[in-house]
């Protein structure tokens, strides 16, 4: 049996236009996952919404920054970040950044 | 103390050693940082709200900063329409290596959304190609020799900055 994990997905006003202003989405997923696979899940759920975040070679978009935990993924292993119980995904314009 | 000018975009929290007495908030252990320091270490927590949020936060965040447990901060007046975030952001700075003091302070503020960004990405984002560069200067419809100057300034700009890398850091003109 493989355990479930649940994250927690937290988007700016920008990108919840998306999700019906729905600003906090929970995700359980299955096994040993990674950021990848959160994101799969929210456009299984939000149709669409994988195209705002990542260009078309399934890289962040320049445009998108992603935290894991409150560090930019792009210092970790980006979409390959492993994912564990608790975590807590927040993907923002990059513009809020500046 | 906080600046609150309505000319400008940005409401500051600054201590007031530093608005009055020459103080430079932009350090680490007692120490003013260089200016490779600074592009090593220096950032910001990030996160959104409203106006209204913002201002009532600044407000419990203000003793913090005059006892410079937090060096300093900033947050948007308005909404900037450029980005089309669609919410007010607070920046909240220090070095690196006491983020998770300054975060430990917000948290029991109330601030839930943890964000970290050096300074040295939104920099290269202002730079010619950056996106927040490019993105202004769309939103401001600026002619291609206007674009172009505007780019070239920002260039000048970073390197006159940073030039000598063991010199004290002095600030961005906000």
């Amino acid at each position: 049996m493989t355990d479930e994990i649940s994250i927690t997905v937290k988007l700016a006003t920008a990108l919840a236009r998306h999700t019906g202003n729905q600003k906090v989405v929970d995700c359980r997923l299955t096994g040993n996952q990674n950021l990848s696979s959160v994101i799969q899940h929210l456009d299984s759920r939000f149709p669409g919404i994988r195209a705002m975040i990542l260009a078309d070679g399934s890289d962040i978009l320049d445009s998108i920054n992603v935290y894991a935990n409150g560090d930019n993924v792009r210092y970790l292993q980006g979409l390959e970040t492993l994912m564990k119980q608790g975590d807590v995904i927040n993907i923002i314009p990059a513009a809020a950044a500046g | 103390m906080i600046i609150d000018k309505p000319e400008s975009h940005f409401v500051f929290i600054l201590p007031f050693a530093h608005v009055s007495n020459g103080y430079n908030y932009i350090r680490y252990d007692g120490k003013a940082l260089s200016n490779k320091q600074y592009l090593e270490n220096w950032g910001k927590w990030v996160f959104f709200g409203n106006a209204e949020e913002l201002d009532c936060l600044a407000k419990k965040m203000d003793p913090f900063v005059e006892e410079k447990r937090i060096p300093a901060a900033k947050y948007d007046r308005v909404v900037l329409e450029e980005f089309e975030l669609g919410e007010c952001v607070m920046c909240v700075y220090c070095d690196v290596r006491q983020r998770e003091e300054v975060w430990t302070i917000l948290e029991s503020l109330g601030v839930q959304d943890k964000m970290w960004v050096f300074e040295k990405e939104t920099m290269e984002r202002w730079l010619p190609g950056g996106h927040l560069l490019e993105k202004w200067i769309i939103g401001r419809k600026l002619s291609p020799e206007a674009a172009d100057q505007a780019r070239e300034n920002a260039q000048k700009t970073f390197e006159k900055m940073f030039e000598n890398e063991n010199a004290e850091f002095k600030g961005v003109m906000q």
